[in-house]
Parts: structure tokens; sequence; C-alpha cells
């Protein structure tokens, strides 16, 4: 248990910050990604729009989750 | 976005059953249950409060991917549709991302429809293959594991039966 402490203990806030950069970028690709096969190959607009953009709201929440914990983690 | 033609209408979409959604996203879930343990784990064990935070970083950026991975499947699932108009039949199969194949037949061009209960699941959850064959078509037309199977069976021949009516008619359009 204390390794892991430890293990944690030791990563650097700018190895957190490249993750999360890391993880904005995933989410930015897998977003143009989807809204391009909602828009070309769904048959109602309106309800592939409310499902992307329910995903954006749901990938928004937790990477603002991500932020709040990583500052919180620094202060 | 699918184009339809003038004076056509959708009248229905068919997509696989719940059933399959559940079974292709399953490991997706199990590994998105992980970090509400780690979560735990991590009060429960009254760690320091920045360790804290930090397992509720790595935790949500976990969550985060596996959000993404089931939001992937799910776009898979809910692509992969026939659809039911009143002049053809539009059925689109999704593979994965980029990849896919479109295919569509008018409906006076059915010839018989073909349904396949198999299994105790399927009966229980009823869902089974569909299959539709065309005239002048070599290639039989499937769509797997659809809920209620023989309620699409039989709209899609009250339909058939409809636009064959139509075109018998001297003012029929097709």
């Amino acid at each position: 248990m204390e390794e892991v402490l430890n293990l944690f203990e030791a990563i650097s806030p700018i190895f957190m910050w490249v993750i999360l950069l890391g993880l904005v970028i995933f989410v930015g690709f897998i977003s143009s990604v989807l809204s391009f096969h909602w828009k070309e190959y769904s048959v109602d607009a309106f309800k592939s729009n409310r499902m992307f953009r329910g995903y954006l709201f749901v990938s928004g929440v937790l990477l603002l989750v991500m932020i709040v914990a990583l500052i919180l983690t620094q202060s | 976005m699918i184009r339809m033609d003038e004076g056509e209408k959708v009248l229905m979409e068919i997509r696989r059953h719940w059933y399959v959604l559940i079974t292709e996203s399953a490991i997706v879930g199990t590994f998105g249950i992980f970090p509400f343990f780690a979560l735990l784990s991590a009060v429960a064990f009254d760690l320091p409060e920045r360790m804290v935070y930090l397992v509720l970083f790595f935790s949500v950026g976990w969550l985060l991917v596996m959000w993404s991975i089931f939001f992937i499947i799910w776009t898979n699932y809910y692509l992969d549709v026939w659809i039911v108009t009143n002049r053809r039949v539009i059925d689109i199969e999704q593979f994965s991302l980029f990849s896919r194949e479109v295919s569509e037949f008018r409906l006076d061009r059915v010839q018989d429809i073909t349904i396949e209960v198999k299994g105790l699941l399927a009966t229980l959850l009823k869902f089974g293959d569909l299959y539709l064959q065309t005239a002048g078509m070599s290639r039989e037309f499937k769509i797997a594991k659809i809920p209620n199977p023989y309620e699409a069976k039989d709209f899609i021949m009250d339909q058939v039966d409809k636009a064959l009516k139509e075109k018998s008619s001297p003012n029929g359009v097709n």
C-alpha cells in the first residue's frame, strides 16, 4: 500500500497536465469523428443532435471534474 | 444525412435488440465500475486529501475513456438500421466507424420474408433474425437480432402489399 502511495506521490503536476491535455485531444478527436457520422448517416437530424450533445455534455463535465481535481491536488 | 425522395416518408426504423447493445458494451461497463471502487477504497483507507484528489483525477480520466468507447459502440448500434419508407427499404450495415454498407430495394420487389428465432433467450426477450428476398437479386438481405420480428415482418408485408396495389392501379406512381 505504501509503495502505491509513494508512486502517487512521485507523480509530477506537469505529467498530470500532459495526461489532461492528451484526454482533451482524445475527446476532441472522438467528437469530430462521431459528429461526422451522426451528421452524414443519421435519419433524424434533431435526434442525432440531441444524442451528440449528450456525449459532449457528459465528456465536458468529466473533464471539468478532472481539472478541479488537478487544481485541488496542487493547492 | 440519408436523402428521401419527394413524397417519401419514413414509416419505421428497425434496429437490433437492446440485448445486442448490452452484450457489446458489457466489457466497457465492467471496466467503468473500477473507478468507483478506486474512489471508495481511497476514502475507506483514509488516504491524505491530496491522494484522494489524485485518485479522483485518474478515476474520472478512466471513466471518460470508457464513456467515449461506449458512445462509439452506441453510435455503431444506432446507425446500423433498416429504414422502411413508403417506397423502399434502406439497409444500412454499420460494421464499425468508417466501415459501412448501404443497400436498398423497392418494396414492390420484395418476394418473401423469413423470420428466425433461435434459442431460449431470443424467445424470452422476443428478438430474432429477419431475412428478406427480393425479385431478381441473388442476395438475401438480413437484419440480425431485431426486437419483435413477427411485428416487423407483418408491417413490411403490409407496406409491400400497398406498394404492389399502387403499382398495379392505373394511377400508380411506382
